[in-house]
């Protein structure tokens, strides 16, 4: 047998780590624990390739903006890059590129995260570009004024993606009266408002008075990355460190809307359907993961098997249930055609009212959860993404155990304890249902008003 | 598990990714050095073990231990080229049939027990190809052999899944074209580049065909091309090669080779690709774009020859990245007239496009946009190609090639698409050869050939535009 090329020198963990015989410490093995300059730091050593991943996570995110800061955070990471006292965007962007270097910024309402990644052999020059961007950006009001307007014309023209208009509408609209419901990019309206000194304050605010955690996976030479944080971009970490939460968390009654938003010439309608978690709905990950499988993941879910395979009348279909640490959302995806819209909401109702009123069975619980359980192993496949379910579960305060406990807690649960979540989520009474097309399904829409409620159609354009 | 996107038509963008795949593990080799074994040579490649079964199918395993996962492809050398008139669309069409039962695994077996196991499965058409893949668990392996076997050969194409699928394209078909003005824009492009021949039709099929397409029609597509002579199998993951094998050669062995498969290809030999464009023109479609949009197109040469990589090469140089030479001056310069822009080189099996792709900014007109490119394509070669911009070229490809080879799904689709394109699954180490060798004066050369010399056609999308498609 030949010798691989794609040897792996250091995997960074060992195959009988998933076997019947499970030892938890050789995957909690693999991970190291550092501390630079009082952040802690979370690696993986990954020799298979001379590249790296290098993600910076802080403790903030849009929702300590105050009035007229909407999308500030957002743009203080994106725009980095717009032009320091020596180097022009160009240039920047230019020496980045050159290196194949990659770097982006995410922002929600409870964290930031920014990272890194590229070859290895170029780290240092690459790292200390970003120091000096991270600390020297001083955001030129005419770079800023060009990339808001291609932002602006980004905007304007998301009326021709069906898709993205309707998560972006539906997510306010579910979550509306909660402090997660303003898009943490901001609108068209806010734009204007976004200055150089306030973003480079916002930055600042990010680097020097929020509580960091650094995430990095590569070869060992990556390590010498803690100089360059240190010495170049002047990260430290103090107990005083800010830590977003919001000390009252919101609760968000549910109740059924019927909401429809008319678009221009559409030939085919969007539907979600779903609504916010209150943070006393979201404390079990395991069981909201099989839930969503049972009722929306794959192509045998139930509601794929509902609305597709039986009936032809879409082609995809999912669901969803998602948490931070102080709330979630959960959500059912689809789209059809104009004729069928009324029909795709009634079958979907069916089959959520079904399992409410029968439950499921034991055989059809079972393919979901050898089916979370089989998939397991491909959440570590690629490190990036495992250390990105290290830092979720760093966020929520919850031990990298329940990452490694998963294939047992999951098989705990019975087709009860599917059934009943099935319903407290998705139960179509607490449900906005979301429905975005052509101006003339609206009367098949005020049909369904006697079983949905009265239907409230609304302009997309106020949520661009 | 994520809500899974199904059965997808690959998109023009995703091939230029995919592409680059091919010439990333040249530099694998290079870095693992260090690490890996001294016996391995440099220039040996992937660890690949390849036998052709008796029947013609090819086989590729490639080993790796990591974790007891497996990446699983299989490519059939058929796509929308293969199709006639009034039958666009069967190869796609055929693809969604595979999902619905066979003799063995029957209707709803294929997914059912494939999810129950924990993995995920979906398939993709081209204009040039077939390829279906899945990622499982190991266990799962001799199972998903057999499935795979079984439904290569004993395919049902069940009369009540065949409408209910038929409606689900005809969703799906909206969903790519319809209701998306770069989908739409990229249909056209290709009905219009590539005129007469077969890679000018719709991969999702036109409407009319659609309709019209029979079972029996479609059965005889399937015995014609799902042949194990016209098929590559990839496995990628924790196996042990010669164990695979010989599953493998106790199920597909079992199915026929096809002696009519060398008559039907040559029905489509190189002649029939032979563009007719009509260069020089331009096209408006109604799309539900508010802003403009654009292509501006070329004729370019197919996969696998020189020009190919150095137009690569060329697009990397004037399309990739903020500080690409097209980005810099229409749209992020002091009076930007485009919102986005992009340039790809779509190497086809038998022939290929080279095409500019944009957005206007908000208050530009279509007809100022379109002379003031046309206007710079004169000096455009001259201001953007240097020494320094070839070599950041390379370095993307570099980097971008790295993060594709990171799974087993990118490395079992690198090897089944490079033994199909060029014969051989290590292909990738010839390309990286060729993309080192490419001078500036040569990317300078077909620059110029194309931009300078030769004529393309030009298609906006808008909703302002009548909704019956204009030539101008």
């Amino acid at each position: 047998m030949k010798m691989p090329i794609l040897v792996l020198a250091a995997m960074a963990f060992s195959i009988n780590a998933f076997t019947a015989e499970t030892k938890q410490p050789q995957i909690e093995d693999s991970i190291k624990r550092l501390n630079w300059n009082g952040i802690e730091v979370v690696y993986i050593e990954d020799n298979r390739f001379p590249t790296y991943d290098m993600t910076v996570y802080f403790a903030d995110g849009a929702l300590s903006e105050k009035k007229g800061e909407n999308g500030l955070t957002i743009h203080s990471f994106n725009l980095m890059d717009s032009g320091t006292d020596k180097l022009s965007q160009q240039e920047i962007l230019d020496q980045m590129e050159f290196l194949g270097t990659d770097f982006n910024a995410d922002v929600t309402h409870e964290f930031t995260t920014m990272t890194v990644s590229g070859l290895t052999k170029d780290l240092k020059t690459s790292m200390t570009q970003i120091c000096s961007l991270m600390r020297s950006a001083t955001f030129p009001e005419s770079t800023i004024k060009k990339e808001l307007d291609l932002e602006r014309t980004s905007l304007q023209s998301m009326v021709a993606s069906p898709q993205a208009l309707s998560e972006r509408v539906f997510r306010e609209i579910s979550m509306a009266n909660t402090p997660y419901a303003y898009p943490v990019a901001g609108k068209l309206k806010d734009l204007k408002d976004l200055k150089p000194a306030a973003l480079r304050a916002r930055l600042d605010y990010f680097l020097d008075k929020v509580k960091k955690r650094i995430y990095i996976t590569g070869p060992k030479s990556v390590l010498s990355m803690e100089k360059i944080l240190a010495d170049e971009c002047h990260l430290k970490g103090n107990q005083t460190d800010f830590v977003r939460s919001v000390e009252k968390p919101v609760i968000r009654p549910a109740k059924m809307e019927f909401v429809f938003v008319p678009v221009p010439d559409a030939n085919q309608v969007q539907l979600r359907i779903g609504r916010f978690l209150n943070y006393n709905e979201i404390g079990d990950k395991n069981l909201d993961a099989l839930a969503s499988d049972f009722l929306g993941g794959g192509f045998t879910s139930r509601l794929m098997h509902e609305v597709r395979v039986k009936r032809g009348l879409t082609y995809s279909i999912g669901a969803f249930i998602s948490s931070q640490k102080q709330y979630g959302r959960s959500g059912i995806s689809t789209f059809t055609k104009n004729q069928t819209i009324d029909k795709l909401i009634e079958v979907i109702d069916e089959a959520v009212t079904k399992i409410q009123k029968e439950g499921i069975t034991d055989p059809d619980l079972d393919r979901s959860t050898s089916g979370v359980v089989g998939a397991y192993p491909f959440k570590f496949e690629s490190n990036p993404a495992f250390l990105g379910q290290l830092l979720l579960l760093d966020h929520i305060g919850k031990p990298y155990s329940d990452l490694f406990d998963f294939k047992d807690a999951v098989k705990k649960y019975n087709a009860k304890d599917v059934a009943k979540k099935i319903n407290d989520i998705f139960g179509m009474k607490k449900q906005t249902i979301f429905v975005l097309g052509d101006k003339s399904i609206e009367p098949k829409l005020k049909a369904l008003t006697k079983k949905y409620g009265p239907l409230k159609v609304v302009d997309y354009k106020p949520y661009l | 598990m994520s809500p899974q996107i199904p059965r997808a038509v690959k998109s023009p963008r995703l091939i230029k990714v995919l592409s680059l795949i091919m010439m990333a593990f040249l530099f694998d080799a290079c870095g693992s050095m260090k690490t890996a074994s001294k016996a391995a040579p440099l220039k040996a490649g992937f660890n690949v073990k390849k036998v052709v079964l008796k029947n013609g199918l090819t086989v590729l395993i490639a080993p790796n231990p990591k974790l007891p996962i497996v990446s699983y492809y299989t490519l059939f050398d058929v796509g929308g080229r293969d199709e006639g008139p009034g039958t666009t669309g069967a190869t796609h069409f055929l693809e969604h049939m595979m999902f619905k039962g066979a003799k063995k695994y029957g209707p709803g077996e294929f997914d059912g027990l494939l999810e129950k196991s924990g993995g995920v499965t979906n398939a993709y058409t081209t204009n040039d190809m077939t390829v279906y893949y899945q990622n499982i668990p190991v266990e799962f392996l001799d199972t998903m052999i057999d499935m795979e076997a079984d439904r290569m050969q004993n395919l049902l194409l069940e009369p009540v899944s065949f409408e209910s699928e038929r409606q689900v394209i005809f969703e799906e078909r909206k969903m790519r074209y319809e209701n998306s003005p770069d989908g739409l824009i990229f249909l056209a492009l290709m009905k219009k580049m590539f005129v007469g021949t077969p890679y000018g039709n719709s991969v999702i099929g036109d409407e009319a065909d659609l309709k019209a397409l029979s079972r029996d029609q479609m059965m005889v597509f399937f015995k014609n091309f799902y042949v194990p002579n016209n098929a590559i199998v990839a496995i990628a993951g924790d196996v042990d090669p010669d164990k695979v094998i010989a599953k493998i050669e106790e199920t597909y062995g079992k199915i026929p080779a096809s002696k009519d498969l060398k008559d039907l290809k040559k029905k489509s030999g190189e002649e029939a690709f032979k563009s007719h464009a009509l260069l020089g023109t331009e096209y408006k479609v109604y799309a539900t774009n508010p802003i403009p949009k654009f292509v501006m197109a070329y004729q370019a040469d197919k996969v696998g020859t020189r020009k190919s990589y150095v137009m690569d090469i060329l697009a990397m140089i004037l399309g990739n990245g903020g500080s690409s030479y097209l980005t810099q001056k229409y749209v992020k310069s002091d009076n930007p007239i485009l919102s986005e822009i992009s340039l790809s080189n779509f190497n086809l099996v038998h022939s290929g496009v080279f095409y500019f792709a944009g957005e206007l900014m908000e208050g530009q007109k279509i007809e100022d946009v379109k002379k003031i490119l046309e206007g710079d394509l004169k000096d455009m070669c001259e201001k953007a190609i240097s020494a320094r911009s070839l070599q950041k070229a390379k370095n993307q490809i570099l980097a971008q090639g790295y993060s594709q080879l990171k799974t087993n799904a990118g490395v079992a689709s690198t090897i089944v698409r490079n033994e199909k394109w060029h014969g051989d699954y290590n292909y990738g180490l010839k390309e990286m050869e060729t993309y080192n060798s490419i001078t500036e004066s040569e990317v300078s050369k077909s620059c110029k050939e194309t931009l300078e010399n030769s004529k393309s056609i030009f298609i906006s999308t808008s909703d302002k535009y009548p909704k019956t498609a204009e030539t101008k």
